[in-house]
C-alpha cells in the first residue's frame, strides 16, 4: 500500500541521483583527461534521467491522490517531488558543462585556473554529500552542505576576477576563457542545487524550513 | 417546586391505591378458592374417580379428559398453526390475500368461545357425524387455539432479524432451507412459549367442549376418539348447576377449581421460566 | 491482460414506478478489485445486489438488461439462482453471522448443498478461515458461538463463510462502515490478498478506501454510471465534472 509506494519512490529517486552524480563527474573529468564520446554519453544519461523524472512526478501525484498521506509520509513525498525537480536541473547543468568541456578537450588552458579544480571538487563533494544525507536523512551533513555554499560562491567570484585578468593578458584565448567562465557558473549552480537538496532533506527529517534564511540561524 | 412535588406524590399515591385494589382482588380470589377447595384436596382426590353421584371420590377422569382434550387439540392446532404462519410470513402471495387472511385470523381470535362451541357442534358433531366425542371436542378446541398460535408464531418469526435470512439466501440457500435451518430454530423458543401458554388456555375452556365433548359422568376412561369425556372446567360447571347434593358437591367443585387453577399456573410458570432461560441464552 | 469476469449490459431496474438504475454498463475484471462509489441513496447497493440476484425477493422489482457471469446471463430464464448465489458471494454492511457455532457458520453454505462429506467440509472450513485471516484466532474454539466474536472478527467470519463456497466473485457492501479503524485496515489488507483468488466488487461511501484498495473505480450518481476508470486516473484526472465535484466534496 502506501509504504510500498514510498519505498518505490525512494528507490527511483536514488537511482536518478546516481545517474546525475555520474553525469556531473563525467562532465568535469573531461577537462583533465581525454574522454571519448563524452557528450554523447552524458546526453544518453540525460535521457534516462528525464524519463525517471517524469515517472517520479506522476507517481508522487497519484500516491497523494490515492493514499492521502499525512505528516512524515506527506513531507517525504513532497520532498521527493521537489528533489526530483532539482535533480533534473542538475542533470541540465552537467549537460551544459559537457558542451563546454567538449570544446576544451585536450586544451591546457584549464591549468591556468587552479581555482576551477578546487571549485569542481567542492561542488561535486557537496552534491555527493547532499545525496548521502538524503538517503540517511542526516541533518548534520545537510547543514554542512549548506555552509559550504559560501565557499563555492567565493571561488566563483575569484574565478571571475582571475579570468578577467587572463583575458586582458591573452585576448586570443577569450573564447576558451569564456567557456571556463561558463563551466564555473554551472558548477556554482550545481552547488546551489545541492544546497536545495540539503534544505529539503532537513525539512523532511525534522519538519523545519530553512530555505531563504541566513546561516547564523542554522 | 413544592406544587410539582405535591402533584407527583398525589399521582404516585393514586397508582399505589390502584395497585392495592387490583392485587387485593387477586389475593382475595385466590384465598377464597384455596379456603373453599383445600379441604377436599388429597392424593385420593386426584387419582380416584367420583363415587356416589359425585358426592364423594375424586376427579381423575376429568383430569384425564382435560389432558386428552388438550393434547389432541395441540396435535391438531400446532402443526397447522405453525405451517400457516410460515406460509403467511414467507410465501404469502398475493398481498391482498395475506391481508384478508390476517383480518380473518384476528377476528377469530376475538370470537367468544361459546360460539366456537356452537360451531363445533354444528360441524363436527352433526354435519361430520363425529358425535359428542373426544374428537369433536379437541377439534373445536384446536380451532379456538389456532388464531393465537398463528399470531404468536408469526410474531416469533418476525422477531428473528432479517439479517440472518439475507445471509442465508446470499449463500445459495432456498427459502425452505433458510426457514428450516435458520429462521425456525431461532424462533423456536418464542414459538414454544406461545404454544405452552395456549395449552394453559385450552385446558381451561368450558364453552367449546360443552356441546362437543363433555359429559357429566362417564363410568370409565375414554377408550377411543369417539368416546365422551369428562373435563375439569365442565365438571365445575356441572357440579355447580346440575348437582343434586350441593352440600358435598360444592366443595368438590371448588376443589376441582383449585386443581385447575394450580394446573394453569404451573403451565404458565413453566412457559415463563423457559422463556426467561431462552432470553438469557439468546445470542442476538 | 485483463479479463472480464462479471459485467452488466444495459441494466435498468425499477422498484414499482421508481427507476433506480439507468442503463448501467459496468465491467469487473478477474482478480481485480472494482469499487463503486457515489453519494448515499444513489443505487450503489441495489446495483451490487443485481450481481447475485438478491433483489429478486423484493416486491415490485423489475429489471431489464443482462448481467453476465463468465459469459452467461444470470437473469436468463431457467438459471439456477441458488448456484449463482453460491458462485457470487456477498458480505453485508453489518456483520451478520448466524446464531450458531463458528464452525457451523462457515460450513453452512456447504451443508445446504448436501453434496460434501463431513471431512470435506472440515477441510474447507479450515481453508476458508485461514483465507479470511481468522483461523489462528478461533482454531481452539470452533464450536463456540459466533456471537462471542468481536465486530471485526465477525465480519471476517462472514467473509470466510462466503469464501467456503469458493465463489468466483465476492461482493462487499460497505463491509467496514460498522467497524473501527483497526478492523477496517485489516479487512482492507485482506481484500488486497484475496483478489488473487477471487474477483472483488466493493461498494464504499469512503472514497479514500477506494483509493487505497481498488484497481478500478466506478462513480454512480442518481442511478447512472457516470464514470468508470482505473482508480489512479479517476482520482487525478476525472473526465466528468460530476465525478470531480464528488471527489472534491462539493456534494457527498
Amino acid at each position: 500500500m502506501l509504504e510500498t509506494r514510498i519505498q518505490e519512490l525512494k528507490q527511483m529517486l536514488m537511482s536518478e541521483a546516481g545517474l546525475v552524480e555520474k553525469m556531473a563527474s563525467l562532465s568535469v573529468d573531461g577537462l583533465y583527461k581525454t574522454i571519448p564520446s563524452l557528450l554523447e554519453n552524458v546526453l544518453a544519461l540525460e535521457d534516462q534521467v528525464n524519463q525517471t523524472e517524469l515517472e517520479i512526478d506522476d507517481k508522487c501525484i497519484t500516491t497523494i491522490a490515492l493514499y492521502q498521506p499525512e505528516a512524515r509520509d506527506l513531507r517525504l513525498i513532497l520532498m521527493i517531488y521537489r528533489i526530483n525537480n532539482d535533480l533534473e536541473r542538475l542533470a541540465d547543468q552537467a549537460v551544459n558543462i559537457s558542451e563546454s568541456t567538449a570544446h576544451l578537450m585536450n586544451n591546457p588552458v584549464v591549468y591556468e585556473l587552479p581555482e576551477l579544480e578546487q571549485m569542481k571538487d567542492n561542488a561535486l563533494n557537496m552534491l555527493k554529500n547532499s545525496l548521502d544525507a538524503l538517503i540517511k536523512e542526516d541533518v548534520e551533513i545537510s547543514h554542512q552542505v549548506c555552509n559550504e555554499d559560501n565557499i563555492v560562491d567565493n571561488l566563483n567570484r575569484q574565478i571571475y576576477h582571475h579570468l578577467l585578468e587572463l583575458i586582458q593578458i591573452n585576448p586570443i584565448l577569450t573564447k576558451q576563457y569564456l567557456h571556463l567562465l561558463r563551466i564555473a557558473k554551472n558548477l556554482e549552480r550545481i552547488a546551489d542545487l545541492s544546497t536545495n537538496i540539503a534544505e529539503n532533506t532537513i525539512y523532511l527529517a525534522i519538519g523545519k524550513v530553512i530555505r531563504h534564511k541566513s546561516e547564523d540561524l542554522l | 417546586m413544592n406544587r410539582r412535588k405535591g402533584k407527583n406524590t398525589f399521582w404516585i399515591m393514586m397508582m399505589i391505591l390502584m395497585l392495592i385494589i387490583t392485587a387485593g382482588f387477586l389475593v382475595v380470589f385466590i384465598v377464597r378458592i384455596i379456603s373453599l377447595g383445600a379441604p377436599v384436596l388429597s392424593w385420593k382426590f386426584i387419582v380416584e374417580p367420583p363415587r356416589e353421584a359425585m358426592t364423594e371420590g375424586g376427579i381423575f377422569p376429568a383430569l384425564m379428559g382435560t389432558f386428552l382434550l388438550t393434547a389432541l387439540a395441540m396435535i391438531f392446532a400446532l402443526p397447522s398453526g405453525i405451517f400457516t404462519a410460515i406460509w403467511l410470513t414467507h410465501y404469502g402471495k398475493p398481498q391482498w390475500l395475506v391481508n384478508i387472511l390476517h383480518i380473518i385470523i384476528n377476528t377469530m381470535a376475538g370470537i367468544p368461545s361459546i360460539i366456537f362451541g356452537l360451531f363445533g357442534m354444528a360441524i363436527f358433531v352433526n354435519l361430520l357425524g363425529f358425535k359428542v366425542s373426544l374428537l369433536s371436542g379437541s377439534l373445536t378446541l384446536a380451532i379456538l387455539a389456532l388464531p393465537v398460535i398463528i399470531n404468536n408464531t408469526e410474531q416469533a418469526i418476525h422477531s428473528v432479524p432479517a439479517d440472518f435470512s439475507e445471509a442465508s439466501l446470499a449463500l445459495g440457500a432456498t427459502t425452505r432451507q433458510t426457514i428450516s435451518k435458520v429462521v425456525f430454530p431461532a424462533a423456536l423458543p418464542n414459538i414454544l412459549t406461545g404454544a405452552i401458554i395456549s395449552v394453559g388456555r385450552v385446558a381451561g375452556e368450558t364453552a367449546p367442549i360443552m356441546f362437543t365433548a363433555a359429559t357429566f359422568y362417564s363410568r370409565s376412561l375414554p377408550h377411543s376418539l369417539q368416546d365422551e369425556v369428562m373435563a375439569l372446567p365442565y365438571h365445575i360447571y356441572a357440579l355447580m348447576t346440575e348437582g343434586t347434593h350441593p352440600e358435598s358437591q360444592v366443595p368438590i367443585a371448588y376443589g376441582t377449581a383449585l386443581v385447575l387453577l394450580i394446573l394453569v399456573i404451573l403451565i404458565d410458570a413453566t412457559a415463563i421460566i423457559i422463556r426467561s432461560y431462552m432470553r438469557k441464552k439468546r445470542q442476538w | 491482460m485483463v479479463e472480464k469476469q462479471i459485467w452488466t449490459s444495459n441494466l435498468n431496474l425499477w422498484f414499482g414506478k421508481n427507476q433506480i438504475l439507468h442503463n448501467i454498463n459496468l465491467e469487473a475484471y478477474k482478480n481485480h478489485i472494482t469499487a463503486i462509489i457515489g453519494p448515499s441513496g444513489c443505487g450503489k447497493s441495489t446495483l451490487l445486489r443485481c450481481f447475485n440476484r438478491m433483489n429478486d425477493p423484493i416486491p415490485f422489482m423489475e429489471l431489464t438488461g443482462k448481467v453476465y457471469l463468465d459469459g452467461k446471463d444470470i437473469y436468463a430464464p431457467k438459471t439456477d439462482v441458488y448456484a449463482v448465489r453460491a458462485s457470487v458471494g456477498m458480505v453485508f454492511q453489518k456483520p451478520n453471522p448466524f446464531p450458531k457455532s463458528i464452525y457451523n457458520n462457515v460450513a453452512y453454505g456447504l451443508q445446504i448443498q448436501g453434496k460434501y462429506s463431513k471431512s470435506e467440509i472440515k477441510d474447507r472450513v479450515e481453508e476458508s478461515l485461514k483465507a479470511a485471516w481468522l483461523w489462528d484466532e478461533v482454531k481452539d474454539r470452533l464450536h463456540h458461538s459466533a456471537m462471542s466474536l468481536s465486530g471485526g472478527q465477525q465480519q471476517r467470519l462472514c467473509i470466510a463463510r462466503a469464501l467456503a463456497n469458493k465463489p468466483k466473485v465476492l461482493l462487499l457492501d460497505e463491509p467496514t462502515s460498522a467497524l473501527d479503524p483497526q478492523s477496517t485496515a485489516k479487512i482492507e489488507e485482506l481484500c488486497l490478498a484475496l483478489k488473487n483468488s477471487v474477483t472483488i466488487l466493493i461498494v464504499t461511501h469512503n472514497v479514500a478506501q477506494a483509493g487505497r484498495i481498488a484497481d478500478y473505480t466506478a462513480f454512480l450518481y442518481l442511478g447512472e454510471l457516470v464514470e468508470f476508470e482505473k482508480t489512479e486516473q479517476l482520482f487525478t484526472v476525472p473526465k466528468d465534472k460530476r465525478t470531480e465535484a464528488y471527489l472534491t466534496g462539493v456534494f457527498g
